[in-house]
């Protein structure tokens, strides 16, 4: 499958959070991360997605200086991954796959713990700290136990952990797993209010409709390659089942039926058939929405009534299985 | 189902479901640790190293006890004339025959003491002047003779038949006729006399003799004095009697079949030398010297049971005799730093676990604050234990032996921050090792046992086989044991040359340790 791009190329320096160019990683003769390329802009929300395995979380590892790559380069606000890895660092903040910190502090604690191994200062950082605790709901907690929490709110705790030092760009990886719709509802809104702010986001996610939600632009890496790249519109566009449309049209029968068979000649249309139980005419077409105009205007010439359309959107989940053959949970 | 029916299945299906649960369990347990190759080899490995090492160490004791070098001063000019097994001189040449020990002798306590200081001898005997002609008057067994009988005899002399007695009996009795002193006045100061039991004559002995009656003496002995060694002397004396009116015309037959304590008597002084040790010396190897020496001189004095009350006083080269926990003390207080191997090692490898050092890695820290603050605040949990230990150890007798109160503070700083900082290095270089909590926590127990047993902090390393004494002397717990009872037992001062080298050797092995831990931390680390 060839990549798909969309204005990446036009980007000045200053407008890029993230550059990386024919980046590896390998680990021994498995080939974690196998020469990747991709730009992410100041103030978007990044979308990176891929089966288990795929070298997503190897990637951040990379860009986040916890891992030297084999070869390529990564930069971070215009900084080396590797040769300037402390300026990289007072630019990200991280928010692990995984719930990392003590559990033996309190969240105030754990709170004033990582924001002070970032150097920030005392009293901005209890401010921060503070607005932070608010703003996830972790007021009446403040002095409790990380390990007495509920998962919902160590979520929350280890995304606000990423947040003390208030990083430019902001790596989230698997920010909502294993939450209920509640939570997951307001970590979006905060990651809104993030990229209100002008943060950069690095989101991982196995969860489709976050990252149709939350993403500017994906990108999609499977076996350590970038297989896929573009806004989220644009992958649903472009690759897929297409969108659903449904017609019901009044003609000769025989007319529709050789109607349709012609029409899948067309290149946007996947496929097209009728159905005797319902009598109703399924297309799957690439961007069928956009296309819904012509669609119909070709029925029509042919002589036959569109009375009825309804329209499904191709989903992210679509284009992901498209490309990888996977689910994201396989 | 009837409602007590179904209170009964619901009661049993609580407990069949806790049942469940607890096999669950500890199957779960199981399968983890049978899972667990490390955790298993050091669960059944840990037990099977400690006994293996107290074997050695016991086993190798009994190698070992030829190694205590035992001083002999003899301050005596007396001699025991009738008695050549008290000569000290014969004594001497026993000890100095024995393989268990090297025997050296002094002209002085002084010259001993010196010795003693020195550490050429771990102990010296002491004889004071006088100790042969004690041990030759309390050789004899005092009797008092008091003739009760008013009847005379025809056939016999009860005069000769005393001569008799005491001739026979001289070389170990010395028997006074006490018969022109009132009975009562000697009974009633018996306490205060210098005899050990009164030999009284009955009445009508005499008559009983002549018609050919059974007749019968009465001993008197001292309360303290044994009931078997009082049955001793009756025994010798009824045998003497009895073979001197040994006769045809003579059927009688002497006996002395009652004993009377006499009430509130009590023994003489016994005869006294004594025992000097260096305070350093571990309680442990006083005692075996203590048993031996006492024993052998017991033994060679005290050759039937007419034996000769002997005892040996326990002194100390300098100042007061050690108590026990002055003695233990020095290694006790390392034992806090000890077990924060333990901790450091489970608390490096859970943050490891938990992806903390990932977590950070994204911060500004960098590795040598991380290895440094754990560093500092396990010294500070040493010191803190060190503090409470102390405090301790003080309430229950320690009563430490110093040079002066800055060299003893200096000096135990600077040895529990070398030896801690040791023991953090440690941590480090094992942390890559055991990888995780779980086998961290039982693991260090492999390291720990050995630098425990045999620093000499829980047994004197005397003790040991020579084998085993030449790894003792290797390993960096024993030079901070030997710098803490430096300055804590044995009263050097901290720029004392041994001290000196002990500090430089644990400094060396501590940069060692520190290298190769960093090296493997920050290579686990990431």
């Amino acid at each position: 499958m060839s990549k798909t791009t969309n204005e990446k190329d036009d980007l000045n320096n200053e407008d890029i959070a993230i550059e990386v160019i024919e980046l590896k990683k390998y680990f021994d003769d498995v080939k974690a991360v196998d020469n990747i390329s991709f730009k992410v802009k100041k103030g978007e929300c990044f979308g990176f997605l891929g089966p288990n395995g795929a070298g997503k979380t190897t990637t951040i590892n990379v860009i986040a200086c916890y891992l030297k790559p084999t070869d390529g380069i990564a930069r971070v606000d215009n900084f080396d991954v590797v040769k300037e890895a402390n300026e990289v660092k007072k630019h990200i903040g991280i928010c692990p796959q995984e719930n990392i910190f003590y559990d033996e502090l309190s969240v105030y604690q754990n709170l004033m713990f990582f924001g002070k191994m970032y150097n920030v200062d005392k009293i901005l950082l209890k401010n921060r700290v503070e607005d932070l605790i608010k703003k996830v709901g972790l007021e009446e907690k403040r002095k409790t136990k990380a390990e007495k929490l509920s998962g919902g709110m160590k979520r929350r705790l280890n995304l606000i952990i990423g947040l003390v030092h208030d990083p430019d760009i902001l790596f989230l990886d698997e920010p909502t797993a294993g939450l209920d719709p509640q939570t997951r509802r307001l970590i979006w809104d905060y990651i809104f209010e993030l990229k209100s702010r002008n943060r950069t986001i690095f989101l991982t996610t196995h969860y489709m409709d976050e990252a149709d939600i939350l993403s500017d632009r994906l990108a999609i890496i499977d076996h350590g390659k970038i297989i896929a790249e573009g806004t989220p519109e644009h992958l649903k566009e472009t690759i897929g089942k297409g969108d659903l449309l449904t017609l019901t049209i009044e003609g000769p029968k025989d007319t529709l039926l050789s109607t349709i068979e012609e029409m899948k000649n067309i290149d946007y249309i996947l496929d097209a058939f009728y159905s005797e139980d319902d009598m109703i005419t399924r297309i799957n077409a690439l961007d069928g929405l956009g296309k819904i105009g012509k669609i119909i205007k070709f029925f029509t010439g042919k002589e036959l009534q569109v009375i009825d359309v309804g329209v499904q959107r191709n989903s992210l989940e679509n284009v992901f299985l498209t490309l990888t053959g996977r689910s994201l949970r396989e | 189902m009837s409602k007590r029916k179904e209170n009964n299945k619901q009661i049993k299906g609580d407990w069949t479901a806790s049942i469940s649960r607890l096999f669950v369990l500890t199957k779960k347990n199981l399968l983890r640790f049978w899972k667990n190759p490390k955790a298993l080899g050091f669960l059944i490995g840990i037990p099977i190293m400690y006994y293996l090492i107290v074997g050695l160490i016991f086993a190798g004791a009994d190698e070992g006890l030829s190694n205590y070098n035992i001083g002999w001063v003899d301050d005596d000019s007396t001699s025991a004339v009738t008695h050549p097994q008290y000569d000290l001189d014969l004594i001497y040449e026993i000890f100095d025959d024995m393989d268990e020990i090297e025997m050296t002798k002094y002209d002085s306590k002084d010259e001993a003491i010196e010795a003693a200081l020195n550490e050429e001898i771990d102990a010296f005997i002491y004889f004071p002047q006088g100790f042969e002609a004690d041990l030759e008057d309390n050789s004899y067994i005092d009797i008092a003779f008091w003739n009760n009988d008013t009847s005379t005899s025809t056939k016999f002399n009860i005069s000769s038949m005393l001569d008799n007695l005491v001739s026979q009996t001289s070389s170990f009795f010395k028997i006074t006729n006490e018969t022109e002193t009132d009975l009562n006045i000697l009974l009633n100061n018996f306490e205060n006399s210098e005899y050990d039991g009164i030999l009284i004559l009955n009445n009508n002995f005499s008559k009983g003799l002549d018609n050919d009656w059974d007749v019968n003496m009465s001993y008197l002995y001292r309360t303290d004095l044994s009931y078997a060694k009082s049955g001793y002397i009756i025994g010798v004396i009824e045998g003497i009697i009895n073979s001197y009116f040994n006769a045809p015309s003579y059927n009688s037959t002497v006996s002395i079949p009652i004993f009377y304590p006499v009430p509130g008597s009590t023994l003489p002084d016994p005869v006294e030398y004594e025992m000097f040790f260096l305070q350093s010396v571990s309680p442990t190897t006083k005692s075996i010297i203590q048993n031996l020496v006492g024993s052998v001189i017991s033994g060679i004095i005290n050759t039937n049971p007419l034996e000769i009350d002997i005892s040996y006083e326990v002194k100390s080269t300098v100042g007061e005799e050690v108590n026990y926990m002055t003695y233990q003390a020095p290694g006790l207080i390392l034992y806090g730093p000890m077990t924060i191997l333990s901790f450091a090692v489970i608390v490096l490898t859970s943050e490891k676990k938990d992806g903390i050092y990932k977590r950070l890695s994204s911060s500004e820290v960098k590795n040598w604050e991380l290895v440094s603050s754990s560093i500092l605040a396990n010294l500070m949990l040493v010191f803190m234990q060190f503090a409470i230990g102390a405090t301790i150890l003080f309430m229950f007798g320690w009563n430490p032996i110093i040079y002066s109160p800055l060299d003893a503070i200096i000096g135990v700083m600077i040895a529990m921050f070398l030896f801690s900082f040791f023991i953090l290095a440690l941590a480090f270089a094992l942390t890559p090792i055991f990888k995780d909590p779980d086998t961290a926590g039982g693991g260090v127990w492999v390291i720990l046992i050995p630098l425990m047993m045999m620093s000499g902090i829980f047994f004197p390393i005397e003790m040991f086989g020579e084998s085993m004494q030449a790894v003792a002397n290797v390993l960096p717990t024993r030079f901070a044991v030997l710098i803490l009872q430096g300055l804590l037992l044995k009263g050097l001062p901290l720029t004392d040359p041994s001290i000196l080298l002990n500090f430089g050797l644990l400094t060396l092995y501590s940069i060692v340790i520190f290298a190769i831990g960093i090296k493997a931390f920050n290579k686990f680390k990431r």
